[in-house]
């Protein structure tokens, strides 16, 4: 009698501790996903000593061009360049667009900063971030798109790993 | 009467599989977004500015010019032999498999001393830049890199012109060159 009992009892599995642990790693995961890191792609940069530290505002409007060591630019993780292969002309429509939106989207300021007259043109910064063995021409690529009429952009960045700082040593 | 009763008796209970459905949901996206933050840096520079529909009438001004020159264009070896990648990647050609560059040299030529790209040699840069920055602090630099370099070639340049405390630094040159 009493075995009959037993098995007409329902299973039920405690789903509290599951559930807490679950939010657990929700919240470690909302916390340490940066987003502003989202643009950049995996590249293996070269070191530099006085490069400043990367720590972009959320808030604030940051192009990135990508240049990948084949000469693929990414940008906002959509191909904006292809290099020819097989010795036709490069893909290359996405790149001109990409600058001349992200140039209209810069803040401007005069030509003449003293003079305070003239044409405006883009007063903020384009992060450029290649592979240690891209070739520069691909950089160069577009550095000369950034003088291009519809563009402007004249300060650029150069993407560089940082040197881990040396202890001060005690005399 | 009797049917108060009952439903007074009867537990409420919340339904968790749809919450549970959702934070399962969440848990994968963030997960599969995650992006480990890396210790990153960036060096200013400038493209030329007094050229083309903006031309100013400034005085030209003397400046410093270094040439980056490839010696040796060094040969391609793949950092994980073609076929590894080829069984992880398949759709992976072998031009994109992620190489090194081995035996590649360049020159840097500061106003007409050239110097090799070791550490010597930029050491012997940044005391030739560190007397022309004594003389004059405000003079400007422009990098030309000439066809064949790298992008590994042009940082340690910078990061001397930098270094030594020029603040208008501007590359020259264009793509193809």
């Amino acid at each position: 009698m009493n075995l009959s009992k037993h098995q007409s009892e329902e299973m039920k599995m405690d789903m509290t501790p599951m559930i807490d642990v679950v939010f657990l790693l929700i919240i470690f995961f909302m916390l340490i996903t940066d987003m502003t890191q989202q643009d950049l792609e995996v590249l293996t940069l070269p070191k530099a000593k006085t490069a400043v530290a990367d720590e972009p505002d959320p808030k604030e409007f940051r192009p990135v061009i990508n240049i990948r060591q084949t000469g693929v630019m990414v940008a906002k993780r959509e191909t904006i360049f292809s290099p020819a292969t097989d010795g036709s002309k490069d893909d290359e429509k996405d790149l001109m667009g990409y600058l001349v939106n992200t140039s209209s989207l810069m803040k401007t300021d005069f030509f003449d900063k003293e003079k305070k007259t003239g044409v405006q043109i883009p007063d903020d910064f384009l992060l450029i971030r290649a592979d240690r063995f891209t070739p520069f021409h691909y950089v160069q690529r577009v550095m000369t798109d950034c003088g291009n009429t519809d563009v402007q952009i004249w300060k650029i960045q150069l993407a560089a790993g940082t040197e881990a700082k040396e202890k001060p040593t005690e005399n | 009467m009797s049917i108060l009763q009952d439903i007074a008796s009867e537990e409420a209970e919340l339904e968790m599989t749809p919450m549970i459905d959702v934070t399962f949901l969440l848990l994968i996206f963030f997960m599969c977004t995650i992006k480990f933050k890396t210790l990153e840096g960036k060096l200013a520079a400038y493209l030329p500015k007094d050229v083309g529909v903006n031309a100013s009438d400034a005085e030209p001004m003397e400046k410093i010019d270094i040439y980056i020159r490839m010696e040796k264009p060094g040969h391609k070896v793949l950092s994980k032999p073609y076929e590894t990648t080829k069984e992880e990647f398949p759709w992976n050609s072998i031009e994109d498999g992620e190489f090194f560059l081995v035996g590649h040299e360049v020159k840097y030529q500061v106003i007409r001393d050239t110097f090799k790209d070791d550490k010597d040699g930029l050491d012997k840069i940044r005391r030739k830049l560190a007397d022309l920055h004594r003389a004059d602090p405000e003079r400007a630099v422009t990098l030309k890199p000439m066809q064949g370099v790298v992008y590994a070639d042009i940082i340690p340049i910078l990061d001397t012109v930098i270094e030594v405390g020029f603040t208008d630094v501007t590359f020259a040159g264009s793509y193809g060159q």
